[in-house]
């Protein structure tokens, strides 16, 4: 017995504690300084060594089995507080969070990168030339002189006070890189080109890409115009994802190539728009050729001895049939809308 | 270039279709834009007559009428036409035909209550008011005898001289003169096997000496070869309906007679042609130069001032102005319905000075199309002739005697062409035979036939043959591209990486939040004002020929257009604005700088309730700078920020650059109020100008690695009271140079300003991390590098340690 009551009784007493405060209570009472525990073992002190021994063994015991009781209801009514504290911490996990906004890449700039990727696993690299050229290198080096007719059907913006012009394609930047490294060259010039036309299909600044490869006549990079083909047939294949998308190849005029030819890819044009792929209707994507021999000449390259392609593709016109873009003017517009609308994602480059 | 099918037939006797004739035209590089087959929306349309009529039972306006259309059979027809009568011959239209005006494909009926088996017709909805006038609310009432159900397009054509005919336009490349004209594209389809090219007719003319005239060529560079022929008495109305018709199918308006005639021997043979007015010209006439500032009156009613370059042509005094050489007609001197008495001008002008006249005065006409692109010398005298016969045919009067001055151009060239130059080039081999084949097709001659090589003479109408590359072109285009077998380019490894700096930049741009612009490189003058720029300065940038005044100006700045952007963003409500944009822009000198350049403008995110007081700040844009620059390979170690050089359009106290040495790699700060109230731009706006050229290419660097200490990181805190100009990178500095061994960062992580401090002043606390490789730090170690901060701290700052 202690303080009246049995140990059975005591170890119920803490089972029943409802709280940390009243199982401490207990606790002193027992164990504390003055707790029936601490009292009765002190006066063990008094009993002979037989008695002393035997009754210290069961008090122990009974210690023992107090604390552990203890302990245990402790961690029980620790739980159940955690428990509580727990359940009113609930939070709402349906509000929003803040957004990750990743910003947009421009289709035209996706376009230009697929297609210098493209190319670069022919050995193509990139070439850059300013947006203010000279006569001499968009219109003379390329094989047309002044006085030239196709030279009326470029519409190009002149500078007032410097004797610059806007190029009117990226064709110079291939004079410029012949000029600077020779041959043999495979070089893709993506930029900006300038053309004083206004209206709903046609914009005063656009994109172009130009293509360029010369090699040697008779080695074993010799290319031709089935490689100029093969090469392009590949690409537009490639650019739309579409395996057996039609190509076609017709003779046309460029002062800087010869022979000449656009390239045409099938569509089917519908009320709905445009399809690419096998359809009724051709679309016209590209130029190309046989890079003229006057250009070489201009460029200090000797056409006996060097020959290879040149292509020019505009970017907006890709651009507006891989990605459903519908209206060439809000390409340069930057409404916030539209870049988020038809913008391409930097990890994923998708739209 | 347009032409008719039944106008080619003139030239080439052939059984092929419109669509035979398209492919191959589009095949031989002619690109087709357009083919109209008028005749064709009038399928199904026949005469037709009422044999019998009564009135509608339920509809007063209305009538049943029994319709003759050819058939053994008769049909009850629903009419509403007012004009209706028993013997009344009109155009029917059966179940099944497409109604021209409305489009819509005519149906069996029932009109209230009755059976309809058809339809009869008004001009209207044939889309034939012009031809067939009718009454209002009447249907078309013809006098004919052609038999019932004779097709409409029949009717058309002998009735009204109306002839249906299928309308090819083609673009033709600035390379083939000789293909400006039905001739030219005969000869092409020729060659290409579609038809047999007709010769052209040999002309004698009935003439006689009607007047003295003398032509003097004094310019015989611009004007080789000159003739006139005069016809006296002629009667100068209509031409005839034919010609009409023909003109009229290829896009050129009838005037008189001899215009048209004029005209239509220019379409069909190429030989551009003028008729003055004979009496309206002095009896010796010059083909020569004219005194600079002279004003030309043209036929287009515009008035031209001369440079003295062009070739005129004008009395032997110069004080009359006739034409602008085989460009355009003076009004002075042009024929008129009422003029009697012509001279019919053809004449060879040299290519180079029709394009140089053509482009300075801006003059576009057919004449100046063909000249500029070349003419065949040998249809000079021809085109004459055939002129002279038509307007003698059809306007009578005398033919004169032609006066021809200068020399006829020989324009034919042999080349040599090295047969192994076609697969060299073209990657097909052709034989001999195939290639001389071509050549012939096309009308060259082979002059020497020899194992290895051809010389091969062009013929006169073609500008465009000058070597042999030339005619290996001619060989493919001929041969079809087809042909060709398509070879696919070998795989090159890359021994460089491909990640391309602009590539680069847009993934990181992206990733904090960027969208990417691209805007003009041009823009307003205005803008440019408002950009507090002076455009007097930037003059260099001023664009001679400006589709607008909104685009007159080269961008001095990008920050100019990607602004004009933001107007318009915030104009439509979308305020909460990041955009980066890399291009160009170009210095007062017009030299180009290619800038990478980014704006952000209202709040981080759109009302949001985590956030509070969002909007962007400058430490956001100074963020987004530090973070590009770490991702082309500069670190902040490695450029210095300067709060006194940057552009004017920049916060005074809010933007700096940041230079490497005396070079400038980038602008940052907020936008100038000024700037933004001129632009109406309501918020602020901050941004940042990066010099991409400026920007030093990354070397790949070798892998490395860095340890990291074992040893307990140490943390001290420090606070200065300091003059308030001073600026935090002179106290970073002070303390990281203290010693670059131990002190691993300092942060700051207080400024402050306010009542608890003198005026001018500002305190600046900071927290240094201590660690070292080898050991743990000694407590002494620790005291001592707190002294030398303090010290070095004090000695850059003239400030002191506040007592904490």
């Amino acid at each position: 017995m202690m303080n009246g009551l049995s140990v059975e009784a005591w170890q119920q007493k803490i089972q029943d504690a409802a709280s940390l405060e009243d199982l401490d209570l207990i606790r002193v009472e027992l164990l504390g300084k003055n707790g029936a525990i601490t009292a009765q073992l002190k006066a063990l002190s008094q009993l002979d060594e037989n008695e002393k021994k035997e009754k210290g063994r069961i008090l122990n015991e009974i210690k023992g089995s107090l604390i552990s009781s203890i302990q245990s209801r402790k961690e029980q009514l620790e739980l159940a507080i955690l428990t509580k504290q727990l359940e009113s911490e609930k939070m709402d996990l349906s509000l929003p969070e803040i957004p990750y906004q990743g910003g947009k890449i421009h289709p035209i700039s996706q376009v230009i990168q697929d297609i210098t990727t493209y190319f670069a696993q022919f050995g193509f690299t990139v070439a850059t030339g300013p947006d203010l050229e000279d006569d001499e290198y968009n219109f003379t080096a390329l094989n047309i002189p002044e006085n030239h007719p196709a030279r009326n059907m470029h519409d190009t913006f002149y500078m007032a006070n410097v004797e610059k012009l806007l190029r009117t394609h990226t064709s110079p930047v291939q004079i410029r890189t012949m000029l600077q490294k020779g041959a043999p060259i495979r070089i893709l010039a993506p930029g900006r080109v300038y053309r004083s036309d206004d209206d709903a299909t046609h914009s005063p600044m656009f994109h172009q890409i130009e293509g360029l490869m010369i090699e040697e006549i008779g080695s074993p990079d010799h290319i031709h115009f089935g490689h100029l083909k093969g090469c392009l047939v590949n690409f537009c294949r490639s650019f739309f994802a579409t395996e057996d998308l039609p190509v076609r190849f017709r003779p046309s005029y460029f002062p800087f190539t010869e022979p000449s030819a656009e390239v045409d890819i099938g569509c089917e044009r519908t009320a709905k728009g445009i399809t690419i792929g096998k359809g009724a209707s051709w679309m016209e994507i590209l130029g190309c050729g046989m890079v003229h021999p006057n250009v070489l000449r201009h460029c200090g390259i000797d056409p006996e001895r060097y020959q290879g392609f040149a292509f020019g593709i505009g970017m907006e016109r890709l651009a507006m049939l891989k990605y459903a873009i519908p209206d060439l003017r809000a390409m340069f517009e930057n409404d916030v809308r539209w870049i988020k609308n038809v913008g391409l994602s930097a990890i994923t480059g998708l739209q | 270039m347009r032409f008719t099918l039944d106008w080619l037939k003139d030239h080439l006797d052939t059984q092929a279709s419109a669509e035979e004739i398209s492919l191959a035209l589009t095949s031989l590089g002619f690109e087709v834009e357009e083919v109209i087959n008028t005749g064709a929306q009038y399928k199904g349309f026949v005469l037709g007559e009422i044999i019998d009529l009564k009135p509608h039972p339920e509809a007063d306006k209305l009538n049943l009428c029994l319709v003759n259309y050819g058939q053994a059979e008769m049909l009850w027809v629903v009419c509403g036409g007012r004009n209706v009568r028993k013997g009344l011959k009109t155009i029917f239209a059966s179940v099944g035909c497409v109604i021209p005006e409305s489009q819509t494909v005519l149906k069996k009926g029932v009109i209230r209550g009755v059976e309809s088996a058809g339809m009869l017709c008004s001009s209207t909805e044939l889309l034939l008011t012009e031809v067939i006038p009718t009454t209002e609310h009447g249907i078309i009432d013809l006098e004919t005898t052609l038999p019932h159900g004779t097709a409409l397009m029949e009717v058309l054509a002998k009735e009204f001289n109306l002839i249906q005919d299928t309308v090819i336009e083609i673009s033709v490349t600035p390379n083939r003169g000789d293909a400006m004209s039905v001739r030219g594209i005969a000869r092409e389809l020729a060659a290409k096997g579609l038809g047999t090219f007709k010769p052209l007719e040999d002309i004698t003319l009935d003439e006689k000496e009607i007047c003295s005239l003398d032509i003097i060529i004094e310019d015989t560079t611009g004007c080789p070869y000159y003739t006139a022929r005069p016809l006296k008495g002629i009667e100068n109305a209509q031409s005839p309906q034919w010609m009409q018709n023909r003109l009229k199918a290829v896009g050129l308006n009838s005037k008189s007679l001899a215009v048209d005639v004029a005209n239509y021997v220019m379409w069909d043979v190429g030989q551009p042609l003028h008729c003055f007015d004979m009496e309206q010209l002095s009896s010796s006439i010059v083909v020569g130069k004219t005194i600079p500032g002279t004003k030309f009156q043209a036929l287009n009613d515009k008035e031209y001032e001369l440079s003295g370059k062009e070739v005129v042509i004008t009395s032997q005094d110069r004080s009359e102005l006739y034409a602008l050489g085989g460009i355009m007609g003076g009004a002075s001197s042009a024929s008129t319905p009422n003029t009697k008495n012509i001279l019919i001008e053809s004449a060879y002008f040299s290519r180079n000075a029709i394009a140089q006249t053509g482009q300075r005065l801006n003059i576009i006409s057919d004449s100046r199309m063909r000249f500029e692109r070349g003419v065949d010398p040998e249809l000079v005298e021809y085109a004459q002739k055939k002129a002279a016969q038509l307007i003698h045919k059809y306007g009578g009067g005398t033919i004169g005697l032609a006066v021809t001055q200068g020399n006829k151009p020989l324009n034919e060239l042999t080349i040599t062409l090295p047969i192994e130059k076609v697969a060299q080039v073209t990657g097909q081999s052709y034989s001999k035979e195939t290639i001389k084949d071509i050549l012939q097709k096309l009308h060259c001659k082979i002059m020497k036939d020899e194992k290895d090589f051809l010389d091969v003479r062009t013929p006169s109408f073609r500008h465009d043959l000058g070597e042999s590359i030339d005619l290996v072109e001619e060989i493919l285009r001929l041969a079809g591209f087809d042909d060709v077998p398509a070879l696919y380019l070998p795989t090159v490894i890359q021994s460089k990486s491909l990640v391309l700096q602009d590539q680069l930049i847009r993934k990181a741009m992206c990733q904090k939040g960027f969208h990417e612009a691209i805007s003009f490189s041009f823009t307003s003058e205005n803008v440019v004002k408002n950009f507090l720029f002076d455009p007097q300065v930037l003059n260099a940038l001023e664009i001679k020929n400006p589709i607008s005044a909104d685009l007159s100006m080269m961008r001095p700045s990008v920050l100019c257009t990607l602004l004009q952007g933001v107007q318009r963003n915030i104009a439509r409500k979308q305020s909460n604005l990041s955009f980066f944009e890399i291009g160009p822009q170009f210095n007062m000198k017009a030299e180009q700088e290619n800038m990478l350049t980014a704006l952000r403008t209202g709040r981080r995110q759109d009302k949001h309730w985590l956030l509070k007081d969002d909007k962007f700040n400058i430490y956001d844009i100074k963020q987004d700078l530090a973070f590009l620059l770490s991702s082309l390979g500069l670190s902040d170690q490695s450029y210095q920020l300067n709060q006194d050089d940057k552009p004017a359009y920049y916060h005074p106290g809010r933007s700096a650059s940041l230079k490497q040495g005396p070079k400038t790699l980038a602008y940052f700060g907020e936008l100038h109020p000024l700037v933004l109230k001129n632009l109406d731009i309501g918020q602020d706006v901050i941004a940042f100008e990066v010099f991409l050229d400026r920007i030093p290419g990354q070397k790949i660097k070798k892998a490395e690695f860095t340890p990291l200490s074992p040893f307990p990181l140490v943390k001290r805190d420090f606070s200065f009271i300091l003059d308030e100009k001073v600026e935090a990178q002179t106290l970073l500095k002070a303390v990281l140079k203290v010693d670059k061994n131990l002190i691993q960062s300092v942060q700051i992580f207080d400024v402050y300003k306010g009542p608890n401090l003198p005026e001018g002043q500002k305190s600046i606390t900071f927290e240094v991390s201590l660690q070292s490789m080898t050991e743990t730090l000694k407590e002494e170690t620790i005291q001592e590098i707190s002294q030398k901060i303090i010290s070095s701290v004090e000695n850059a700052t003239k400030g002191t340690l506040r007592q904490i």
